[in-house]
């Protein structure tokens, strides 16, 4: 028999973790390399949020029970900024306590396309369809 | 990312002692496309120059001044209302003994002013230059130099043989206009490709007379681009480790088994007589009789 965590408990702990604040999602510099061990609360990382950006609002943020594939999904709406000139090739998502030193970074995830270097135009992602990141129970 | 191009160009003569000055529409202006506006404003009656304001929906890149010159730099992108105006109005709130002159410049497709260097040149003399430092941040940048000159003693001058630091491009004149007798100002702007990506630290241009202190700047110009990115999902695989569990002291027990004593018996077993019983052979009893 397989040890398991259980899925339900997952989505609830991710939905309290996103209740704490407004998730958020900053693109960073290609110079940033992320720590999963110290990088904890927005404070720590936003000396590297790339030049010219700001933190875009997530809008439509789900979390979602996959069973067929035993995880918990994240998903929002496709983020995006205007008019940005700057490069970067990753993006973290985090909540805003409205306090750096309490806003909790959840995931960097890089973007497939490696280095994006918009001049005065549009920066946006297209959200995977399985979403950010996901918690697998097993 | 391609050099951006200057469609067509539309240059205003100075204006004196007026607070307006407009600048005809440049020619085969489409919605989408970016115009930039290079306005000098200079003043001569000593109090410095007046506010230079631009129509509504324009906005500031930079306004730069020194004594009595001062060049302030606009961008929009044009609309609907823009492809349908004739021109466009500039104003000056100073009109006593002021000069206003510019340039609209469009560009295809919609680029933008990614930089721009300014500086001053009060040497007097026909080498002009400007010293800021500015990293161009992309390729195939669009230079635009403007040059605004004043003289206090009567005198004209012209520009030529513009230059940046390091491999000059090569530079295409666009406007170069004076004010002679008692105003003597000159007006120059010029245009060149930058293919690389550099920082440049100078840029002047020579003067055909001396005498003149100048106002300069430099914009950088690039294409806008914009960038959509995608991402895999990433699964994070939880790490469930084997659990020992220990409740308590537990202890164990090992069998205890007992081996039971079982003394010997002596065990006495008699046999009893087995009696048969023997078939009583009938006896036949006849009476007597009796005497």
């Amino acid at each position: 028999m397989a040890s398991t965590l259980h899925l339900k408990s997952l989505e609830l702990a991710l939905d309290a973790v996103l209740a704490l604040g407004t998730p958020k999602l900053s693109f960073m510099a290609t110079t940033f390399t992320p720590n999963a061990g110290t990088d904890q609360y927005f404070s720590d990382i936003s000396a590297e949020v790339a030049s010219g950006t700001t933190a875009v609002t997530l809008a439509s943020v789900v979390t979602t029970i996959d069973t067929g594939n035993a995880r918990v999904e994240l998903d929002t709406a496709d983020p995006s900024l205007a008019t940005i000139t700057t490069t970067t090739n990753k993006y973290v998502i985090w909540v805003d306590t409205g306090v750096a030193a309490t806003s909790p970074v959840l995931a960097t995830i890089d973007i497939v396309e490696g280095t994006l270097s918009p001049v005065a135009g549009t920066l946006g992602i297209t959200v995977n369809a399985e979403g950010h990141f996901a918690l697998k129970a097993v | 990312m391609a050099v951006p191009v200057i469609e067509s160009v539309s240059n205003a003569v100075y204006v004196q002692d007026v607070a307006s000055l407009v600048i005809t529409k440049p020619t085969g202006l489409t919605a989408g496309e970016t115009m930039v506006a290079v306005i000098e404003n200079a003043s001569d009656d000593g109090f410095g120059v007046g506010t230079l304001s631009a129509p509504a929906g324009w906005t500031s890149v930079i306004a730069t001044a020194v004594s009595q010159m001062q060049i302030s730099v606009f961008t929009k992108t044009a609309d609907s209302a823009d492809v349908s105006a004739s021109d466009f109005t500039f104003t000056n709130s100073d009109t006593v003994q002021s000069i206003t002159v510019g340039s609209i410049f469009r560009l295809s497709t919609s680029p933008v002013v990614t930089s721009y260097l300014n500086g001053v040149d009060l040497g007097l003399g026909t080498d002009i230059a400007f010293a800021d430092t500015q990293d161009t941040q992309f390729v195939d940048s669009l230079l635009l130099m403007v040059i605004s000159g004043y003289k206090v003693t009567s005198g004209t001058n012209s520009l030529s043989t513009y230059v940046i630091n390091g491999t000059n491009p090569t530079w295409t004149e666009q406007q170069d206009t004076q004010l002679t007798a008692d105003r003597r100002h000159t007006f120059a702007i010029a245009s060149a490709p930058l293919s690389d990506i550099r920082t440049i630290t100078s840029f002047g241009a020579t003067a055909a007379s001396a005498d003149f202190s100048f106002l300069g700047v430099l914009l950088v110009i690039n294409e806008s681009v914009g960038a959509q990115g995608t991402n895999a999902t990433f699964a994070v695989s939880p790490l469930l480790s084997t659990q020992n569990g220990v409740a308590g002291t537990q202890g164990t027990s090992a069998l205890l088994a007992v081996s039971p004593n079982l003394p010997t018996q002596s065990g006495k077993a008699t046999s009893p007589t087995q009696w048969s019983n023997e078939n009583k052979p009938s006896t036949v009893w006849t009476n007597t009789p009796k005497i």
